[in-house]
Formats: structure tokens, C-alpha cells, sequence
């Protein structure tokens, strides 16, 4: 009951950062841009301005606090602010996406964190670095031979940097999972992007942001109707039901589609790297070995569970409408 | 440059790459058309080379190529990263000129000047206004604003804008233009070989 109780809270604690709102604009008017303090900003872009005297009616992306308000006071506080711009007022902030349908334990999980874009200058370059610097300071009034350094030197830590590139993910999907639910239980899938997530989807989706209290921007064009969100330093989340549907996976038969790598951990703690897994194949006998330390962190004891890479075209036909993203399923119970 | 300024240039140049390196400083959320990392190696070789000289002395070219070859790999080195962080290669490749012809300048207007002294407290006095007081006068209105009625006046932005201390600032995250630090940098370079025209070379 206790565990249960914190898993209530920590669901609770991953609050909606962005909403859509109706708002009603009247012309002349080419751009509507809302500073809400707290939040984050929100601009609304018309490709096409209206002229004076017309009136319509647009869908907007607002960002939400990040503490917890009721939401006649944040409505409030958005007609406001755009009552001041004098050219649109508020029709109603429509509440975001609840995730209700989805088992606690899911959301609770811890959501994936990718590392910041920070550039890792190579030691070898910075070796050549100090070696060229000390070259041309003992050679300093030679003209060619210290051109001669200086131009080595650069070619030598070009290629030293840009050979040397590490892949560092800026947008990964993961699926979660909990094989023992009923069929039509659904799943949460949790598109993870670094600093800018564009082609939102607010009407289907939540939006989260790590850490909680960074500020959200949202910049919605009109027509067509494009959402992107952006946060930066942040990392942002948008969770969406999952309906496995026909899918289904088990130790029997991959009913589900193919995984280019897959790790399994038995409820006695034990890892094994599975290697690819072919749709309709049964499990593959494993060899001892662990997946990557991010894909399991704080994951529940007692429990198997599975971690597996879902291939592109698999990918490509669950999610057509989001970004290509890295994507693993993540599920306990197998 | 001396063998000190040109270590303490080198030093705070690589800083801002160690200071990443180790997450300190966090540049990868700037646009793809900003080259943040150059940019800030490039502001410390700006305002190092181009200090006016403590010493009145013959010019040493030899030793101003020398320091503006000391600063290439360093700048070879931020390219790489800005690149390999996603920043647009013509960009990459137009900032990289632009920071190598702005220090090349900096330091060639300082060293000119350095043969007479009437030719250096000029070029130090215009360096201080121009190059170093345009961006702070800048500075100081803008953080000095309390609402909107005491925003900085546009001149002092346009005028700013002529420092390539200022360029360098505005390139951590942005393209700015080139053409105002350009021509302040030939205008201090013109007015040290114009004003020490006939001293021994």
C-alpha cells in the first residue's frame, strides 16, 4: 500500500508544462506574443495578418506553471495578458492530456535523460594543442617555420575532433511496457527530446520538462497549423498512450516486430544479452552481458524484464506522425 | 604580443573549451547558426592582440605573425567542436575567417602603433572608446534599464555593434555582421601607419 501510495505521488509530481487554448483574435493584427511569468512565453504567427475589423478564432500553445494552480486561475491569468496585447481574448485553455488509463507503475518510471550537447574537446587534440602552442612560442619569430606549425597543428585537430565523434543521442523514444496487463491496458510511449521539440502534438500528447521548473516556449504558426516547443537546457517529454493492439510479446513468440538488440533480466537479478530478436521467432538463448546503464535505471526487483531496440521500419509504422527517434520497448513481466 | 600576453591569450582562449569539456559551461543550445565555441576563443584573442603596447619599440612583424599564428589551432580546435555540434559548415567556415582577420588586425593596429608614442596613446585611446568602451557603454544602459521607458537607445546598439569585442558576444549565439568591426579595424590600422609614417621599421 505504501509503495503504492508513492507511486500515486510520483506520477503526480510530472505536471503538464503546455495546453492549447482558444483564443479570439481581431484585426489588424499579424502576431500575438504573451510573456507569462512563471511559464515561459507564447507566440501566436499568422502567415496571412488580419486585416482590420476581421475576426477569428486560432488555436494556440500556452505554456502551463510549473507549480501546481488551479486552472480558472491560470485562465485568468492568460486572458489577461492577452486582454493587454488588444487584439484577442481568451475562449478557453483546454485542459491537457490525463494519463489516467495508464497503469501508475508506468508513469512513475523514471523518464529517460539524455545529456546535454556539450562538446567534449578530444585529449589527443588537446595533446597537439599544447605541443603546437609551445613549438610556435620557442619558434615565434621564424615565419615559415611557425606557419608551418600552425598549419599542421590545425589540420592535425580537425581531423583528431571531427574522427573522434561520439554519438550522443538528442531525441529517444521509449515504449513502457508491463507484459502481464490485460490486452487492452495501454502502454505510455515517451518521446524524449533535448531543447526543442518541433511538430507537437498538444491534442494527443502531454508535455513534460526536466527539470520541472524550466520555462516552456511555445511559437504556434497558424496556418498550417504547426507547434514547437522549446526549453532550452531542458529536456522535454511527450507522453502518449500506447495500444499495443495485435501486438503482443512473450517468451513463446515475438508477436510484436523485430529487435536489432535485446537484453533480458531474470527475476533472480541475472542479465543476458539476447542479440536480435526476429518477429516470430521464439526468445533467443542469451549470453551473459548487460544493456546500457540509462535503459535500467531504479527498475523494480523480483520482476523480469525486458529492454530491446525496436527496428526502423517497426518504428516508422507505430509512430508516422512523431520524429524519427531511437526507439526501445521497455516492459516488465516477461 | 609578448611571449606573457600571448600564453595569457592562449590560457583564456582554451578556457571556455575546458570549461565545457569538464560542464561547467553549457553552449549546446545555441542555434545552428551560431558558432558559440569560436566565438568565445575568438573574443579572448581579440582583446589580447589587439591591447595597446606598454612599450614604445620598433615594429617586429615577424613576432606578430608569430602570435597570430599561435592562435589557429586553438580556433582549428573550436571550429571541430562547433562543427561536430551541428553548427552549419558556411557559417563555421565565414566565422573563422572573419575571428582570423579581426585578430590579425587587432594586433597589426597595435603593433604599427608602438613606434611612436604619440601614435600609441593615440591608437590606446581609440581602442579604449572604440573597441572596449562602445560595448560596455552598451552594457551598462541595457542592465541599467528597469522597464521599458529606460531601455538602452538604439545608437548605443548600432554603435556597439562596430566593436569586434561586440562581434565576437553577438557570434556565441547568432550571425552578426562583420562589416562595422571590419572597417573600425582598418581605420585603426590606417591611422597607425599614417601616424608613424617615417619612424624606422
Amino acid at each position: 500500500m505504501i509503495s503504492a501510495l508513492l507511486l500515486c505521488l510520483l506520477a503526480q509530481g510530472h505536471g503538464a508544462r503546455a495546453a492549447l487554448a482558444k483564443i479570439e483574435i481581431e484585426g489588424p493584427c499579424a502576431e500575438i506574443s504573451l510573456e507569462l511569468e512563471g511559464a515561459g512565453h507564447a507566440v501566436l504567427s499568422l502567415d496571412r495578418p488580419l486585416a482590420a475589423g476581421e475576426r477569428r478564432t486560432f488555436t494556440l500553445a500556452v505554456p502551463l506553471p510549473s507549480e501546481s494552480l488551479p486552472s480558472e486561475v491560470w485562465s485568468r491569468f492568460v486572458a489577461a495578458e492577452l486582454a493587454k496585447t488588444g487584439h484577442a481574448r481568451l475562449v478557453e485553455i483546454v485542459a491537457p492530456l490525463e494519463l489516467g488509463e495508464v497503469a501508475a507503475d508506468l508513469q512513475a518510471r523514471p523518464r529517460p535523460q539524455l545529456e546535454p550537447r556539450a562538446a567534449r574537446a578530444p585529449w589527443s587534440a588537446l595533446f597537439v594543442l599544447g605541443a603546437a602552442f609551445l613549438m610556435t612560442l620557442s619558434l615565434r619569430r621564424r615565419v615559415s617555420a611557425v606557419t608551418l606549425i600552425a598549419l599542421c597543428a590545425a589540420a592535425a585537430v580537425l581531423v583528431l575532433t571531427l574522427t573522434s565523434r561520439t554519438p550522443n543521442p538528442t531525441v529517444l523514444r521509449i515504449l513502457e511496457a508491463r507484459f502481464q496487463a490485460s490486452p487492452g491496458d495501454p502502454w505510455l510511449a515517451v518521446l524524449a527530446v533535448r531543447g526543442e521539440l518541433v511538430a507537437a502534438d498538444l491534442s494527443t500528447s502531454r508535455l513534460e520538462v526536466l527539470p520541472g521548473r524550466a520555462l516552456v516556449h511555445c511559437r504556434t504558426q497558424a496556418e498550417p497549423s504547426l507547434i514547437s516547443l522549446s526549453s532550452p537546457g531542458s529536456t522535454l517529454y511527450q507522453l502518449r498512450l500506447f495500444a499495443s493492439g495485435t501486438r503482443r510479446l512473450s517468451r513463446e513468440v515475438n508477436a510484436f516486430g523485430l529487435f536489432t538488440e535485446a537484453w533480458l533480466r531474470e527475476a533472480d537479478g541475472s542479465w543476458s544479452r539476447l542479440g536480435p530478436w526476429p518477429l516470430g521467432e521464439s526468445l533467443p538463448q542469451g549470453v551473459a552481458g548487460e544493456p546500457p546503464g540509462w535503459l535500467v535505471p531504479a527498475l523494480p526487483m523480483g520482476s523480469s524484464i525486458f529492454v530491446g531496440q525496436l527496428a526502423s521500419e517497426v518504428v516508422s509504422q507505430a509512430f508516422p506522425a512523431e520524429p524519427e527517434a531511437t526507439t526501445w520497448l521497455r516492459g516488465l513481466g516477461l | 604580443m609578448g611571449p606573457a600576453a600571448l600564453v595569457l591569450a592562449w590560457l583564456a582562449s582554451l578556457a571556455p573549451l575546458i570549461l565545457e569539456r569538464a560542464g561547467v559551461l553549457d553552449l549546446s543550445d545555441s542555434g545552428l547558426e551560431a558558432t558559440p565555441r569560436l566565438a568565445l576563443c575568438a573574443l579572448a584573442w581579440i582583446a589580447l592582440a589587439g591591447l595597446p603596447r606598454a612599450t614604445i619599440g620598433a615594429r617586429d612583424l615577424c613576432a606578430w605573425w608569430g602570435s597570430l599564428m599561435a592562435c589557429v589551432p586553438v580556433l582549428a580546435l573550436a571550429l571541430a567542436l562547433d562543427l561536430e555540434r551541428g553548427s552549419a559548415w558556411p557559417r563555421c567556415a565565414s566565422a573563422i575567417a572573419w575571428a582570423l582577420a579581426f585578430i590579425a588586425l587587432s594586433a597589426l593596429a597595435a603593433e604599427l602603433s608602438r613606434s611612436r608614442r604619440a601614435s600609441s596613446r593615440l591608437h590606446a585611446t581609440l581602442w579604449m572608446a572604440l573597441v572596449l568602451g562602445l560595448p560596455l557603454l552598451h552594457a551598462a544602459l541595457s542592465f541599467g534599464a528597469r522597464s521599458g521607458d529606460s531601455l538602452a537607445p538604439a545608437w548605443s546598439k548600432s554603435a556597439a555593434q562596430c566593436s569586434p569585442l561586440h562581434w565576437a558576444l553577438a557570434a556565441v549565439d547568432g550571425s552578426p555582421s562583420p562589416f562595422g568591426p571590419g572597417i573600425l579595424l582598418i581605420s585603426l590600422c590606417l591611422a597607425a601607419a599614417l601616424t608613424t609614417r617615417g619612424a624606422t621599421a
